[in-house]
C-alpha cells in the first residue's frame, strides 16, 4: 500500500483496502497516523477518501446489544453443561468404558428395537390428499395419477418409474433418504422397493421406508392396510411396524392392516413365517403366525388374538373387485362386511341365494348392496351405518 | 490480535479467556444467525452449543489460526445443521448460500449516525442485488470485520478469490448507486465536502 500512488486510488480502492478499513473503524488504529499524515499531505483526496468513509460506515451494520441478562443465562447453562462432561473426564478410563457399555446397552434396548421411522412421521394425512404421492426426504412431493398407481424403484432406488411410462430421478445425498407414499380414500397404489420386495398399498393409507433400506436390516412403517410379498434376503431381516404391531418377517406374503382410526388392527399370514409383537410392550414375547392365521391387537390388549381364517377374504381390496361361484349369499354377504368392515342384517330365508360372477369394489358399500337387490329380487334398506337385505314382501 | 490471544489463554485452561471470548463473540453470533433464520431460540441454541463444544475439545483447538473464521464457520455449521433439522432449511439452487437474507435483521438493527442516511438506505437497497454469496461475504467483510484471510478460511476459498468477491459486490453496488443517484450526484458531492471540513479541524 505504502509503494503505491495513493493520490491515484479511487473510491473502491480506499473501500477495499484492509489498513482503510481498520483506520475507518477501529479509534485506536496503528495505522492512525499513517492516514493522518497521508491525508494532510493530499487534501485534494479528502472527497475520494470521504466517500469511502461513508460507504463503510454504510456498509457496516451496527446493533443494540442483546442484554446482558440473556448473555448470563446462556453462559450459565453452558456452564453446566460443561460440569458434566468435566466429571465424565474425572473418572477412569476404564469406569467410563464401563459406563458406555451400560448406556449404550439400555439406549439400545429401549430405543434401538423401536423404529426411528416413527420419527419421520410427517403432519401429513392421507384424508389432505386428492392424489396418491410420494414425499422425498426433502420435502418434494410427486403425484402419482390414477385409480391405481404403480412405483417402481430401479437402481438403488435413484430412479423411480411412475405408472410405467414416467421416470424420476432421485437424489440420493447421504447413501439413504426416507421416502413416505401416501394414498388417499379411493386409491391404491403398487411399489417395488429397490430389493425386489412388493407392496400393495390400500386406500387412506400411508408408508415409510428409506430407499435404499440398510444393508443389514430392512424396515418399513405402515399406517392403514397394505399387502406385502418380501423378497427373501436372510442377511437383511425385513420388519414392519404399525402404532400396535411390530413384525419380524421371516417369509413372504402376508396383509397388515392397521388404520390409526381403527381400534383393531391385524396381520393375516398368506404364506411363508412371521413373529410379532406388541410395540406397547418391548418385553412381551414375540408370537409366531402360521399360514392362514390372523393376530389381531385392540388398542386395549397388548397380546394378540390368533385365528384361523381363509386368506382370500383378507385380499379382496387388492383387485379391486370380488369373484363368486356358486356361492350363497350369506358368502357374499360375508365378503362384503369383511371388506368394507360393517355389519349387515340378513334374513334367514335368503341366506342359501346362490350368486356367481363379479362385483366391482366401490368407495362405500351402499352401490354394491343396491346392485346385488336388483339382481336377485331382494330388498334393500340402509339407515346411517345400518344395512339390512331382506326377502321382499 | 486480541481474540488470539484470549483463545490462545482458552486453550491453555482459562476459564475468563473463555468468558470473554462469550461475550465478545455473543452479538456478532447472534444477529449473524438472523440472517438464516428469524427462530431467535435457534439461533440462541447454536450459540450454547458452540461455545459447550468449545470448552470440550478446547485442548484440540490449539491448531485453529483464524479465530474469527473458526467461530463463525463453526456457529453456521452448527445452525445449519440445527435448521435442517427442523426443516425450516429449505433447499433451493446449488451454487452459494441462498440462505442470507440481510434485510432478514433490518428491523433489529440501529442505523449508525455518522453515515448518510441517504447512502445507507441506497447501499441496502443495493445489497438486495448482490447474490447470497456476495451479501454473506460483505456482512462478514464490514459487520463482522472479519479480514480476507479469515474470509478466505471461512469460504475455503483463497485470499485472493476473497479479496476479489468483495471488490465485485462493491463494484456491484457503487453501479448501482450511481444509476440511481445520478442526478443527485452533484449535490452529494457538495454534501461530502462540507461534512468533511468540519470533521477535518478536530
Amino acid at each position: 500500500m505504502k509503494n503505491q500512488d495513493l493520490t491515484s486510488w479511487k473510491v473502491e480502492d480506499f473501500i477495499l483496502d484492509e489498513s482503510f478499513q481498520r483506520w475507518t473503524f477501529e479509534t485506536t488504529s496503528e495505522e492512525s497516523d499513517f492516514w493522518q499524515k497521508f491525508l494532510s499531505d493530499h487534501p485534494t483526496c479528502a472527497p475520494v477518501i470521504q466517500e469511502a468513509q461513508n460507504y463503510l460506515h454504510a456498509l457496516k451494520k451496527t446493533y443494540s446489544p442483546v442484554s446482558a441478562e440473556v448473555k448470563k443465562s446462556i453462559w450459565r447453562s453452558i456452564q453446566k453443561q460443561r460440569r458434566h462432561v468435566l466429571r465424565l473426564n474425572i473418572i477412569t478410563r476404564a469406569a467410563a468404558v464401563f459406563l458406555m457399555l451400560i448406556v449404550a446397552g439400555s439406549a439400545w434396548f429401549y430405543f434401538g428395537r423401536s423404529s426411528n421411522l416413527q420419527n419421520f412421521i410427517a403432519k401429513e394425512h392421507p384424508s389432505s390428499f386428492t392424489e396418491t404421492s410420494i414425499i422425498f426426504a426433502d420435502g418434494h412431493k410427486l403425484p402419482i395419477q390414477g385409480k391405481c398407481g404403480e412405483i417402481n424403484y430401479r437402481n438403488q432406488g435413484k430412479k423411480i418409474i411412475i405408472n410405467r411410462h414416467k421416470a424420476a430421478k432421485q437424489l440420493l445425498p447421504q447413501k439413504r433418504s426416507l421416502n413416505q407414499v401416501i394414498v388417499p380414500f379411493g386409491k391404491q397404489v403398487r411399489i417395488k422397493l429397490p430389493d425386489g420386495t412388493r407392496m400393495w398399498v390400500n386406500a387412506g393409507s400411508k408408508v415409510i421406508y428409506p430407499v435404499p433400506f440398510e444393508t443389514k436390516k430392512r424396515e418399513i412403517y405402515l399406517e392403514g392396510e397394505a399387502y406385502f410379498e418380501v423378497a427373501h434376503n436372510p442377511r437383511a431381516p425385513f420388519h414392519v411396524r404399525t402404532q400396535q404391531m411390530n413384525l419380524r418377517i421371516i417369509g413372504t406374503k402376508f396383509d397388515v392392516k392397521a388404520y390409526p382410526s381403527d381400534t383393531v388392527s391385524y396381520t393375516v399370514l398368506m404364506e411363508g413365517s412371521l413373529a410379532l409383537k406388541s410395540s406397547q410392550n418391548l418385553f412381551a414375547p414375540e408370537t409366531i403366525l402360521k399360514p392362514n392365521q390372523l393376530a389381531q391387537f385392540t388398542t386395549e390388549s397388548r397380546h394378540p388374538e390368533l385365528l384361523q381364517v381363509n386368506v382370500e377374504d383378507y385380499l379382496d381390496w387388492k383387485s379391486g373387485h370380488l369373484t363368486f361361484k356358486d356361492d350363497s349369499l350369506e358368502e357374499v354377504i360375508r365378503r362384503i362386511e369383511r371388506y368394507y368392515n360393517i355389519h349387515i342384517l340378513l334374513d334367514n330365508e335368503i341366506k342359501q341365494l346362490n350368486i356367481t360372477g363379479k362385483l366391482e369394489l366401490t368407495e362405500t358399500p351402499g352401490p354394491i348392496l343396491q346392485g346385488l337387490a336388483i339382481i336377485t329380487g331382494i330388498e334393500y334398506k340402509q339407515n346411517n351405518e345400518a344395512y339390512e337385505l331382506k326377502k321382499p314382501k | 490480535m486480541k481474540d488470539a490471544q484470549k483463545w490462545k489463554r482458552m486453550v491453555d485452561g482459562n476459564d475468563r479467556a473463555l468468558e470473554d471470548l462469550y461475550l465478545s463473540f455473543f452479538d456478532k453470533l447472534y444477529y449473524f444467525g438472523f440472517n438464516f433464520t428469524q427462530d431467535e431460540q435457534i439461533i440462541k441454541d447454536c450459540i450454547q452449543l458452540l461455545f459447550i463444544e468449545i470448552t470440550c475439545y478446547r485442548k484440540k483447538l490449539t491448531e485453529v489460526k483464524y479465530v474469527n473464521a473458526y467461530i463463525f464457520k463453526s456457529f453456521k455449521r452448527l445452525l445449519v445443521k440445527e435448521l435442517k433439522k427442523n426443516e425450516r432449511f429449505e433447499p433451493l439452487e446449488e451454487l452459494g448460500n441462498p440462505y442470507f437474507e440481510t434485510t432478514a435483521s433490518a428491523e433489529k438493527e440501529v442505523i449508525l449516525q455518522e453515515a448518510s442516511e441517504e447512502l445507507k438506505k441506497a447501499i441496502s437497497a443495493s445489497i438486495q442485488k448482490l447474490t447470497p454469496k456476495q451479501r454473506e461475504a460483505i456482512y462478514l467483510k464490514f459487520t463482522c470485520s472479519l479480514s480476507y484471510l479469515e474470509m478466505s478460511e471461512y469460504l475455503g476459498i483463497g485470499i485472493e478469490s476473497a479479496r476479489v468477491l468483495i471488490a465485485r459486490s462493491i463494484q456491484k453496488i457503487r453501479l448501482e448507486i450511481q444509476k440511481h443517484t445520478d442526478l443527485d450526484t452533484n449535490n452529494l458531492i457538495l454534501f461530502y465536502l462540507s461534512t468533511f471540513k468540519g470533521w477535518q479541524k478536530n
